[in-house]
């Protein structure tokens, strides 16, 4: 097989007639830290709580697998969040989409349904990472996309002949512009205040904590404008309250794609967040068209205060090549009436006591409008998890820890509680009454000037 | 601006205007906005576009908004109530 279009061609031809009933789940995660006083905040703090509030959406990936199963088959999926699971479900196949911090919870909801007796595939970023430690709990492992593995799974299923592994590199490169229009109708039922919508895969700064270059490769791929604009109609179909989040891992690596994707945006009246890197700040004319495209919100990856901690995350020092810009990048953005969300890790080992008081100190000054800190984690799959790995610095593997604000590694200067307590510090000295207050006002002055 | 020309706006014309300033910002339709719809979780209206409303409808009503009264509002009808109210107190 040569081509995504012959591949077709000879699964549509071996799709048997028989009707499947296909649950597709997305269980809940270990996303709420364990640390009881940082615990405490999230519940009481206000700017916490958004947060959470705007990660309650559910990715693309079980939308997609649903556009993915040829029509005669029932699909129903079922997010944990929103909806309990019945375990009584006849399904003939359940599939399960899982990151790290989900992967305990698919297990315990494979084994009930294999002790029913149904066959259960699970598929996602942690089994592409882990696929020897998910083929334990499953009938079949999916590793990387699943364009082509999955419609080929149908096929041999209904022929007696499902394989325990279908791995992307034993098919045809994947060709996003030919993914169907994701099945957001079976979410239809949930009243989600985000919807997720994916315009592009991978991204080429590969840094060392991140596994999405080891999933999607480094080769940057993405939808067609009109294919994106469908989307969007059918997500505002059915949410007509809800933003629209796009699930990139870094959207606008591909400037000129982007630039056609946002004047595309300009047709359809919607407010959207994104996840990028700073170069966004490199073109006046693009963040103006941006925030005039429905632009609020950008979630970009600082990482660190600390040149030091950034000279190491890129092979290409991506990063660190624009650290000494951080500062006026961000006040470009915002003058634009796009609030950025600073997204910064803390744990390197680069990071001390000054680190913490530098992070806030740069987090108030330059008036972000908010901050992701998270504890440097060593997902599987990621460069950083090899390193730390050889030098035993890993203190726990069990997923339940994975939750990115809890400490899982040994660092240099902090113990796990110094760590797990210094980035509560962080988040109070940023979200507090008078720091909100300033943010406020300084907001205020550049939505003034916007609408004068 | 309505001031200006010396029309005092009705309670029915601020509510009007207020709520086509925030569908414009939310980029939500004006029709989505009953009385009791939550502002900041149902809406998605973040601190941000918060402030864009702010400063717009000041402008456009010629009123002056306390950012820290606005924090405690929750729901569309609380908004409209908030600006019908500053409204008639400086423009009688």
């Amino acid at each position: 097989m040569t081509s995504s279009t012959s591949w077709w061609s000879f699964i549509k031809k071996n799709m048997g007639k028989r009707r499947l009933n296909i649950l597709l789940i997305s269980p809940k995660g270990e996303f709420l830290c364990k640390n009881p006083d940082f615990a405490d905040f999230m519940t009481r703090s206000r700017e916490m709580r958004t947060i959470l509030h705007f990660w309650n959406g559910i990715g693309a990936a079980l939308p997609t697998i649903a556009a993915l199963t040829p029509a005669e088959h029932r699909v129903t999926i079922i997010d944990e969040n929103q909806e309990q699971i019945d375990f009584e479900n006849p399904a003939d196949i359940v599939g399960i989409t899982a990151m790290t911090q989900q992967a305990n919870r698919a297990y315990e909801i494979a084994r009930e349904f294999r002790n029913r007796g149904r066959h259960v595939a699970i598929g996602g970023i942690h089994a592409s990472v882990k696929s020897d430690e998910v083929e334990q709990h499953a009938d079949t492992v999916f590793i990387g996309e699943a364009e082509h593995s999955w419609p080929c799974f149908i096929s041999d299923f209904l022929q007696g002949s499902a394989r325990r592994i279908y791995d992307q590199k034993d098919f045809p490169e994947v060709d996003i512009t030919t993914s169907p229009l994701p099945r957001f109708d079976l979410l239809a039922k949930y009243k989600y205040p985000v919807v997720y919508v994916q315009t592009t895969r991978g991204c080429p700064h590969d840094c060392e904590f991140c596994v999405a270059s080891n999933v999607y490769g480094k080769k940057y791929k993405h939808k067609d404008v009109a294919q994106v604009l469908t989307e969007i109609r059918e997500v505002k179909k059915y949410w007509k309250l809800a933003q629209v989040g796009f699930a990139d891992d870094n959207m606008f690596v591909n400037r000129r794609f982007s630039r056609a994707l946002v004047d595309g945006f300009k047709q359809l009246n919607f407010s959207w967040f994104a996840v990028c890197d700073i170069s966004v700040a490199t073109s006046e004319k693009f963040l103006a068209d941006l925030h005039v495209s429905g632009c609020r919100t950008l979630l970009i990856g600082l990482e660190s205060v600390i040149e030091q901690n950034v000279q190491s995350l890129n092979k290409d020092h991506w990063k660190s090549k624009r650290f000494g810009h951080y500062a006026e990048y961000i006040e470009k953005i915002q003058s634009h009436g796009i609030g950025v969300y600073g997204s910064f890790i803390l744990g390197f080992d680069g990071d001390n006591e000054e680190t913490v008081e530098k992070t806030i100190s740069f987090i108030n000054e330059h008036n972000l409008l908010g901050a992701q800190i998270t504890i440097l984690t060593p997902f599987p799959g990621s460069r950083l998890r090899d390193r730390l790995e050889r030098e035993d610095r890993i203190l726990h593997s069990d997923w339940k820890w994975y939750t990115v604000w809890n400490a899982v590694i040994r660092h240099p200067k902090f113990s796990p509680q110094q760590l797990e307590a210094n980035l509560l510090k962080i988040y109070r000295a940023i979200y507090n009454e008078q720091s909100n207050k300033r943010r406020s006002r300084y907001f205020r002055e550049i939505c003034e000037k916007l609408v004068s | 601006m309505e001031q200006r020309m010396g029309n005092r706006l009705t309670t029915e014309q601020i509510e009007q205007a207020t709520k086509q300033i925030v569908s414009r910002i939310s980029r939500i339709d004006a029709e989505e906005f009953e009385d009791e719809v939550i502002i900041r979780e149902e809406l998605g209206i973040d601190s941000l576009m918060a402030m864009e409303i702010i400063a717009t409808c000041e402008k456009h009503l010629d009123i002056q908004i306390d950012e820290a009264i606005f924090g405690d509002i929750e729901t569309v009808g609380d908004f409209l109530n908030l600006l019908v109210e500053l409204y008639q107190k400086k423009h009688g």
